[in-house]
């Protein structure tokens, strides 16, 4: 063996590398082995450091609560300067689980319904920039396709966390209000997010995604009906209490005017898409139906508002949304995409309303 | 290493200080098999190369996250760090060599992955020898030909890692080959 070969076979053993299944494993173990140690260290520390990662994490805490805090965040969290890291962790990441313990601490010691939808609020909007960043990074890799899994799983359930407690109907008006807010700006964060994410999330990502925004623009709207200040209403009529229900009457237009643009978006690429595909005389017919039946209960909506029958509302826009989700299953089961190719019909199928 | 490569590394090293926790897993991703192979040709198994390689990095996290230490060089520091591991496990484990020649035969890449890069047998029987040579060779050149050869480091990133000057890299990195020859001309296999 010459100089050159010795030297190229150096280069060939760069090619060792650790055995694939403990590869895949070794991180996970190490985790485990580092969240062990920090729960058996036992760190009390008087740093200032210290004293401000507490301040933010029991500023909205009741004093009497702050002791039982701080024992169950030593208790679940361990090394107190492992907190900080903690907050600003992905899924995947060491630190990660002791996060997500933390969060259910606060919300186990949150006092009432109102506060838990809020936080709860708060927790999917905090998913949804984990999951942003979790999307800026992915490349293919399957541990990061499954983090985004899991991570919009648990927007929906926070989501759905937030829909069981308005619908209760337990909750102020104003809280309702502000929970019917913040789904709003929430819907609007996620629908960017599936947007932006093109084709780097799973489909079962996405179904979760979808299943999120459904849930939370009903629960949107059920918030919005109880945050109306009507006659029959409990609450006193204050001037601001007023003013946050004719704001709530507006969204409540609004978000009926939106759901009809919807309806009239499938039914529009519906169409479009027949001058391409052969869609069988049943998928036909249902779509027609079901397309008649979104426009009758809209229209019964806008009835409603105007005649201050807010109930009516509430149970309209969940059979809507229902109906709008069978619509959309006919459409893309026809291959949805093929409609951007489209400039002009060839020999479109004539629909009869 | 280049002036970018260099910033790149102060920019990780001042993300690991701050207890960034996805700076930890990068730094795990991108030294996993480098530290891996420079321990794996001084033991005797995988499986001691992997255990020791765990231990790495579970000592780098200690002293950054917990012992809030500070590193100047990343990559002198990891290298290090997988010396003195290993030193530790022979001193702990007294009375055996550091590599017993016939186990570290034990077809350690002969596994069916890494028979497929090598396809021609003449390659596959060049790729063993050279293996076998580096288990047998005495640690100080062993360890110059893994990190100037196999690891492609410059010598000053070596004289960082091992603590020596450019000229002794040298030196003996001329030495090792010198050995490395006279061994596989000696060697019938």
């Amino acid at each position: 063996m010459n100089d050159k070969e010795l030297f190229s076979q150096f280069k060939e053993l760069k090619k060792i590398t650790p055995a694939k299944n403990w590869r895949e494993e070794s991180f996970r173990i190490l985790e485990h082995k580092i969240a062990a140690f920090i729960h058996e260290e036992k760190r009390v520390s008087f740093r200032p450091s210290i004293i401000a990662v507490f301040r933010e994490f029991l500023k909205e805490m009741p004093l009497q609560v702050a002791p039982l805090v701080i024992l169950f965040i030593f208790f679940v969290g361990g090394g107190v300067l492992a907190l900080n890291s903690a907050k600003k962790s992905l899924p995947g990441n060491f630190l990660y689980p002791v996060k997500l313990n933390l969060e259910k601490a606060k919300m186990a010691l949150t006092g009432n319904n109102s506060q838990r939808a809020t936080f709860s609020m708060e927790l999917a909007k905090l998913r949804v920039r984990e999951l942003d960043k979790i999307i800026l990074e992915m490349n293919g890799s399957q541990a990061k396709s499954q983090k985004a899994e899991i991570v919009a799983n648990t927007i929906k359930e926070n989501i759905n966390r937030v829909k069981q407690t308005v619908k209760r109907g337990d909750i102020s008006r104003g809280f309702n209000f502000k929970i019917a807010l913040s789904l709003a700006s929430t819907t609007t964060e996620i629908k960017e997010t599936i947007n932006k994410s093109k084709d780097k999330l799973s489909s079962e990502a996405k179904d979760s995604l979808k299943e999120a925004v459904n849930s939370a623009e009903e629960t949107g709207i059920q918030a919005l009906v109880q945050s109306i200040d009507t006659k029959n209403s409990t609450d006193s009529g204050t001037s601001d209490s007023q003013e946050e229900s004719s704001q709530a009457v507006e969204l409540l237009k609004s978000k009926i005017e939106n759901l009809q643009k919807e309806s009239e978006r499938i039914f529009e690429d519906f169409k479009k898409s027949s001058s391409v595909n052969k869609f069988s005389e049943d998928d036909i017919s249902t779509m027609q139906e079901v397309y008649e039946a979104v426009e009758k209960l809209l229209d019964e909506s806008k009835t409603a508002i105007d005649s201050e029958n807010y109930e009516k509302i509430t149970e309209n826009s969940s059979l809507i949304m229902s109906l709008l989700e069978k619509m959309e299953k006919i459409l893309i089961k026809y291959d949805a995409t093929k409609i951007q190719a489209i400039e002009e019909p060839k020999d479109s199928q004539e629909f009869s309303l | 290493m280049k002036n970018l490569e260099k910033f790149k590394e102060k920019l990780f090293i001042a993300r690991l200080h701050a207890q960034d926790s996805n700076a930890f897993q990068e730094l795990y991703e991108y030294y996993l098999d480098r530290i891996y192979r420079f321990i794996f040709f001084k033991v005797n198994t995988r499986e001691e190369a992997q255990d020791l390689t765990s231990e790495v990095f579970f000592k780098v996290w200690q002293y950054i996250y917990h012992k809030k230490g500070t590193i100047n060089n990343l990559n002198a520091y990891l290298y290090q760090t997988a010396r003195n591991i290993v030193s530790d496990f022979f001193r702990s484990r007294r009375g055996m060599n550091a590599v017993e020649f016939e186990k570290g035969l034990e077809g350690e890449i002969l596994d069916t992955k890494q028979l497929e890069i090598f396809h021609q047998i003449d390659i596959q029987r060049d790729f063993e020898r050279v293996e076998k040579v580096l288990r047998i060779l005495r640690d100080e050149y062993r360890e110059i030909i893994i990190l100037k050869y196999i690891e492609g480091l410059s010598d000053k990133e070596i004289s960082e890692i091992l603590e020596k000057s450019k000229s002794a890299i040298r030196v003996t990195a001329h030495r090792a080959i010198q050995k490395i020859r006279e061994i596989l001309s000696k060697q019938k296999l």
